[in-house]
């Protein structure tokens, strides 16, 4: 697996967790550094990215977060060949930041995570402090 | 190539999109893109152009190398982008994603396009569905309809562009005369046979009922043309403005032909009581 597939699993997985404000941060400072003109947009997509995973995570929907996790990895690559240097860089973010917040979600978390959910048209929402089965 | 989670219709933009920027005619590809993300996030265009611009050196790479996961990649980020672009709420929707598709089609390359074309009727085959849920028999129906004909006729005569928008209200206010009248007709039936059916006649030798009816069907078709020229292209022509030019001229010739010198009033649809026998 190569370094920008890695680190764009690594920054779709720390997007879905409670550290996204973190990682989005330090994803928009790389690319500023290789295109700073960009650094504005590319915070602003990467938050609509977060609810696209969410919504991929609640619909349990595992082919679209990998879908995304491609688009990044397209994008960090073109990111790398501009500026070869920022692979430090990158790969200094995906083990520090990313892959740091990408924890196996304890309960607490899991529940505040849940509750913040918000359903819409034929949406459902569960919310449980505990463990939680459906059956549907 | 499909992306789980998105529209068919964003699907083949987004695949038009990246294939698009493979030809020679990249260039063109980018300024579509560019009108369309500055319909909803004009600060994002410079990154757009420049993205795009970096798509086609990676594309081209990955072509060359036989990259296949590298060439899915691409298609996957122009899709997603795409479908975040239209998301609920965007200024811009599906028919500016189809204009988009539209201009796109013809830079591809013939095979691209076949796929890109693929996934379009994907689209109208999901659409079929939603229809005629659990008649199998329809669905199929349904289908080359939605292929056949544009569902939007009507969508294109309130936003569409140019005379023809003008052409498709004239054809609706035709069609509705004429319904009227037919109305009339059936309404206050008088006489009895197949002749006072069709209503008095005129001084031409045609009869009212005859008019109706021919009026009726012509201007619906009045009304899909002037809907089509509408949503084309190049709304807004001078050749668009000769044919609907051309189409109220064949109407008044048609229609003052039949009058054979009665006033118009005479074709105004006529609900008052019979008068022995026969309607005045």
């Amino acid at each position: 697996m190569t370094l920008a597939a890695m680190a764009g699993t690594g920054l779709v997985g720390a997007m879905a967790s409670d550290g996204w404000m973190r990682a989005q941060e330090s994803a928009v400072e790389l690319w500023r550094r290789v295109y700073p003109d960009r650094a504005d947009a590319v915070a602003a997509e990467l938050a609509e990215v977060r609810d696209e995973i969410l919504r991929a995570r609640r619909a349990r929907d595992g082919a679209a977060e990998e879908a995304i996790a491609g688009e990044w990895c397209a994008r960090l690559l073109r990111l790398l060949r501009q500026d070869p240097q920022a692979a430090q860089v990158l790969r200094g973010l995906l083990e520090d930041a990313w892959r740091p917040a990408i924890v196996p979600q304890d309960r607490s978390q899991n529940a505040e995570l849940i509750v913040n959910q918000h359903a819409s048209g034929q949406g459902r929402n569960y919310a449980a402090g505990g463990d939680l089965r459906i059956n549907e | 190539m499909t992306t789980p989670g998105l529209d068919p219709l964003v699907l083949a933009a987004g695949q038009a999109l990246d294939q698009a920027m493979a030809t020679q005619q990249w260039t063109a590809a980018r300024t579509f893109a560019s009108e369309l993300w500055a319909g909803a996030h004009p600060e994002r265009v410079p990154m757009i152009e420049e993205d795009l611009a970096e798509t086609r050196a990676h594309l081209l790479a990955a072509r060359g190398s036989g990259d296949r996961a590298a060439q899915a990649d691409l298609v996957r980020e122009w899709q997603l982008r795409l479908g975040r672009l239209v998301r609920d709420g965007s200024a811009v929707g599906d028919p500016d994603l189809r204009l988009m598709v539209r201009r796109l089609t013809p830079l591809l390359p013939p095979d691209e396009e076949a796929r890109v074309s693929v996934l379009i009727n994907a689209n109208a085959r999901g659409r079929g569905r939603v229809y005629a849920a659990g008649r199998d028999m329809h669905v199929r129906q349904d289908v080359q309809q939605t292929n056949f004909f544009d569902s939007d006729v009507f969508q294109a005569l309130v936003s569409g562009k140019g005379p023809g928008r003008l052409l498709g209200v004239l054809g609706v206010l035709i069609t509705c005369f004429f319904f009227a009248g037919w109305a009339s007709l059936i309404m206050t039936h008088c006489g009895s046979g197949p002749d006072a059916m069709l209503g008095r006649r005129l001084p031409s030798g045609v009869q009212v009922g005859v008019v109706y009816f021919l009026g009726f069907g012509a201007g619906g078709l009045i009304a899909y043309l002037g809907a089509s020229m509408a949503k084309s292209r190049g709304a807004g022509t001078i050749g668009h403005w000769v044919v609907v030019l051309a189409v109220i001229a064949v109407v008044f010739a048609g229609v003052d032909h039949v009058l054979g010198g009665a006033p118009l009033s005479t074709l105004y649809p006529d609900f008052g009581p019979c008068q022995g026998g026969s309607r005045s």
